[in-house]
């Protein structure tokens, strides 16, 4: 008599990977509409029932009033046998005790907790915290983040990779483009040199293309190249790619601090610190002797002035007040600071309003932490994820291990079925290459990859990649 | 509101409906019913016609970003034109002479009421019956809900929720799985197999294919078409009787137990207040009735008794509408009781029409717990049920459903009771349409049909049977201003 119903339940609730989101903040539902972008079966849970319906609203996932913390309630709302589970409240005590009940007790293989709190975070490092697969500090993810951005110059329409020297750059057909009404194909011959088109942004729609694809007018293409020729293209059009030198962080909070901590020696003694608070200041001020800490409140304006804030390359507003950030930024580059960036940790929607604040790059703590825990959760040997054209594709460094499907095969014999496109190669020996269809593709090898987040799962399975690391 | 997405999904959900329309175009063509077969494939081709042209109009859009508000429209507007075209083949094949009637006829059909203007069914053609009662069968789970189920391009937008929630019936909109899509195939998935079972017991009973798989469209809808004058009773084997008792049971019970069941949790199934409430109901009433109508002679033996009045009591409780007696000529206590089960209904995510039992059963204890606040004024006083806690939110919209509930029921009373038709006639003709139940009492009992009213009372009918079937609101909310002015 189920025939037809188990039928249904075997090949599409099993297929599927389920994954649970504890928390229905505006985090959690980010990280679920990326995870169900992905095909993934997505079940949000919190004890709130609005926030649940919220989520329910917005999300094709499924929602549950429950508490994190009650294991019986756990096991009756049939979450014990899920293959991920990502802890996101507000709190570090519940996020961590879910995710114990789910590893330890339930068996879960992946776990992943957000914890703020710095001392929890170290303990986690190295050994085994409660069985917890992963642990994510917001605020260490977003230093990270801030850090290699200032590291890389400031250019959001380029894109980098860790340890390679191929980048993609976005390019936008207008109305006298030579590029305009043309064949990928005939591209090559017009423009020589090594570069890929990897992607293709018409109005809405994201094309991964191929030789045949027109180019149209209005389009945006992302094309890949070495740095080099990269430097040379920006020089023609007038950009420069500097790196900052002289930097102001606005607020002493647990992000400046782990952003310091990166920096050497040396760095550091081109860094200021403004923050209102005299014990924050101080605790900074005897942890970095290099780094200049001013106790103002930034809100007193001559402290611009006084500072001589304009001879700064970077100011970074990091306090707590996403409103100030925002209000900071924006004057400080009215007032002379050659780049501003604004952190937004509370509400990411101010991301959209303040676009036109001249800030150079609003982040989102936010975006930041659910990328991270999505790089995790993408596979080991995925290491580096970038979000491109509003987050409608994603650019991902593959480290080709030894057993590998594709491994020591020709890139033209490796059939993507038009989910995807290798864009970049980097070789073992350092060597960056934009690889053609001769490319013979080795143990060793990186390899940056670009698709749509829907056939994530193809790519995984192409790749022979566990969506999620053991 | 994205007023083009919503129109290019209905030209698509109407294709899809032409598409299962082809079935009895092959009934027809097989049976050598012409003008039926005419009939459907000129629908088929006005359908497609009118769908591909939309299509084409509002290339370009897509649904991801479809709100409530545009899942009400879409809802009400597909339910509409559905019917208008469901209702195409009756009219070219000559089955009433007017629109209005054909109107009524799929838009009975579609919403599961089972109320028919037909005066002699089995002089009709068979394709035009079996498309008759395959209305009743797709509007049962809802159109919406299988359309969803089997469209992918909706695939994993958070917007399919809202177009599911518009339709499914009950105080709480929820789901089975992530994903709306699989929640809604495993629905239908169920439903299938359900009707599937119930036609081969039928066949077992001795019943035709043809004859069995009517049946089966009907009681799993909760809807009470038949192909026979006599309803079920035509049949007259109790065999069938009891497997459509049973079928039209389960039709009244909520789909997401069955799923629960399936995956091994049938202890919380049994533990659902709901299904409780329901079974109470239907035992109480049906043994009560049948005492009486054992020691009032009306039948000689209890089992007679119980089998007749358990039928009746069920038939009206899940909403089907099916007979095998005419109950109208019983004694007054049992036709109360089928009167009172007239305004319960079926389950919450069942099939049935009515106000549904949990809206009974949470209004009922709100009552008891008023009672304890008089007396205990400072008392705290938490209203639970097999699911947690019932939220203040949901007490208020149950009472808000049925405050407009009875209204809506009043005021068609009052519009109805213009035909000049007796008051039992019209008061009762106006809850089995806004219940979706399709028999009543007075002139419209099992034997009766709407034929005696007027055209205008006819479209009157329709739109009752709408907002019964949606729930009102989702009806309503189109009617107000705000709805299109902000």
């Amino acid at each position: 008599m189920t025939a037809p119903f188990s039928f249904i339940q075997v090949s599409l609730i099993i297929s599927r990977m389920k994954v649970v989101i504890l928390g229905a903040g505006r985090r959690g539902i980010r990280l679920a509409r990326h995870l169900v972008d992905e095909q993934k079966d997505v079940i949000i849970i919190d004890h709130r029932a609005s926030e649940i319906e919220k989520a329910m609203t917005s999300v094709d996932c499924l929602g549950i009033v429950v508490s994190g913390t009650d294991a019986a309630d756990l096991k009756n709302a049939d979450l014990d046998d899920a293959d991920a589970f990502i802890a996101l409240t507000g709190s570090d005590e519940i996020n961590l005790v879910s995710c114990g009940i789910m590893a330890a007790h339930f068996k879960v293989p992946v776990t992943i907790a957000a914890v703020r709190s710095l001392s929890y975070s170290e303990k986690g490092k190295g050994i085994n915290l409660l069985g917890i697969s992963h642990i994510v500090n917001p605020s260490q993810e977003v230093a990270k983040h801030i850090y290699d951005d200032i590291s890389r110059g400031l250019y959001s329409d380029i894109l980098s990779f860790e340890n390679s020297s191929i980048v993609m750059y976005n390019v936008s057909i207008d109305s006298d483009s030579t590029f305009k009404d043309r064949k990928l194909i005939e591209l090559r011959s017009l423009i020589p040199g090594q570069y890929i088109v990897a992607a293709l942004r018409r109005g809405d729609d994201v094309i991964v293309p191929n030789g045949e694809t027109v180019i149209r007018e209005g389009d945006t293409l992302s094309i890949t190249l070495s740095e080099d020729t990269a430097e040379e293209m920006l020089n023609q059009i007038g950009k420069r790619r500097e790196k900052p030198k002289k930097i102001a962080i606005i607020g002493a909070t647990m992000v400046t601090d782990f952003l310091l901590h990166q920096f050497t020696k040396r760095q550091q003694k081109h860094i200021t610190v403004i923050a209102k608070d005299t014990a924050e200041c101080e605790e900074l001020a005897l942890k970095y002797p290099d780094v200049l800490v001013i106790n103002e409140n930034i809100t007193n304006a001559g402290v611009f002035r006084q500072e001589n804030l304009e001879s700064y390359d970077l100011l970074l507003s990091a306090t707590d007040n996403d409103e100030l950030n925002v209000i900071i930024a924006s004057y400080a580059k009215h007032y002379g600071v050659k780049g501003t960036i604004a952190l937004i940790s509370k509400n990411q929607d101010y991301i959209q309003m303040a676009d036109h604040m001249g800030i150079d790059n609003l982040l989102s703590a936010q975006d930041i932490t659910v990328d991270s825990i999505v790089k995790f959760l993408q596979g080991k040997n995925i290491t580096n994820t970038q979000t491109m054209f509003d987050g409608k594709l994603e650019a991902l460094v593959y480290t080709v291990p030894e057993k590998c499907p594709i491994k020591g095969m020709l890139l033209k014999d490796i059939n993507m079925k038009g989910n995807g496109l290798i864009v970049g190669a980097q070789k073992k020996d350092g060597t960056n290459i934009l690889p053609g269809g001769n490319y013979l593709v080795e143990e060793g090898d990186r390899l940056i990859l670009v698709l749509e987040r829907s056939n994530l799962a193809f790519i995984q399975k192409l790749l022979n990649i566990e969506g999620i690391p053991g | 509101m994205h007023l083009r997405s919503v129109f290019r999904l209905v030209a698509q959900i109407l294709i899809f409906i032409a598409i299962l329309m082809l079935i009895p175009t092959v009934i027809a063509l097989v049976k050598h019913e012409d003008q039926a077969a005419f009939g459907f494939i000129l629908t088929i081709g006005i359908i497609v016609g009118v769908g591909i042209f939309v299509t084409r109009w509002t290339d370009g859009e897509d649904y991801r970003s479809f709100s409530a508000r545009d899942g009400f429209l879409f809802t009400t507007v597909t339910w509409i034109l559905a019917t208008a075209f469901g209702a195409l083949p009756l009219l070219i094949s000559g089955t009433f002479p007017d629109f209005t009637s054909c109107f009524f006829e799929i838009m009975s059909g579609f919403t599961t009421t089972g109320a028919t203007t037909m005066t002699d069914i089995e002089s009709n053609y068979q394709s035009i019956l079996f498309w008759r009662s395959m209305t009743n069968w797709l509007g049962g789970m809802g159109i919406v809900v299988l359309f969803v189920a089997f469209l992918p391009a909706l695939g994993a937008s958070a917007g399919t929720f809202h177009l599911m929630g518009a339709e499914s019936v009950g105080p709480v909109k929820g789901k089975l799985t992530p994903k709306t899509q699989t929640t809604a195939m495993i629905l239908w998935g169920i439903y299938l197999g359900f009707t599937i079972l119930e036609t081969i017991f039928l066949m077992f009973g001795g019943l035709s294919l043809y004859d069995a798989v009517t049946v089966s469209f009907s009681t799993l809808s909760a809807a009470g078409f038949c192909v026979k004058n006599s309803s079920i009773g035509t049949f007259n084997s109790s065999y069938v009787e009891v497997v459509v008792i049973v079928f039209m049971l389960i039709s009244g019970a909520n789909f997401a137990l069955y799923y629960k069941a399936f995956t091994g949790k049938i202890k919380d199934c049994l533990r659902n207040t709901e299904l409780r409430w329901y079974l109470t109901i239907v035992g109480v009433a049906s043994l009560l009735g049948s005492v009486w109508l054992l020691s009032e002679g009306t039948f000689s033996t209890f089992g007679e008794a119980l089998r007749k009045m358990s039928f009746h009591v069920i038939s009206i409780v899940t909403t089907t509408g099916f007979a095998t007696a005419d109950y109208t000529q019983w004694p007054t206590f049992p036709m109360m009781l089928l009167f009172l089960v007239t305004f319960i209904g079926g389950c919450a995510g069942s099939a049935g029409g009515g106000v549904k039992v949990v809206r009974v059963s949470v209004a009922t204890k709100s009552g008891l717990n008023l009672i304890k606040k008089k007396i205990h004024p400072m008392s705290v006083v938490q209203l639970k049920d097999s699911d947690g806690i019932v939220t203040p939110d949901v007490v208020h919209s149950i009472f808000c459903f049925l405050g407009a509930y009875m209204i809506t029921w009043l005021l068609g009373c009052v519009i109805i009771s213009m035909s000049g038709i007796d008051l039992l006639t019209c008061a009762s003709a106006t809850i089995l349409t806004l219940g979706n139940i399709g028999i009543g009492f007075g002139n419209i009992g099992p034997t009766g049909t709407f034929a005696m009213f007027p055209l205008w009372a006819k479209w009157v009918f329709s739109f009752l049977m709408l907002v019964g079937r949606l729930e009102l609101f989702t009806v309503y909310v189109i009617f107000s201003r705000t709805f299109w002015k902000r």
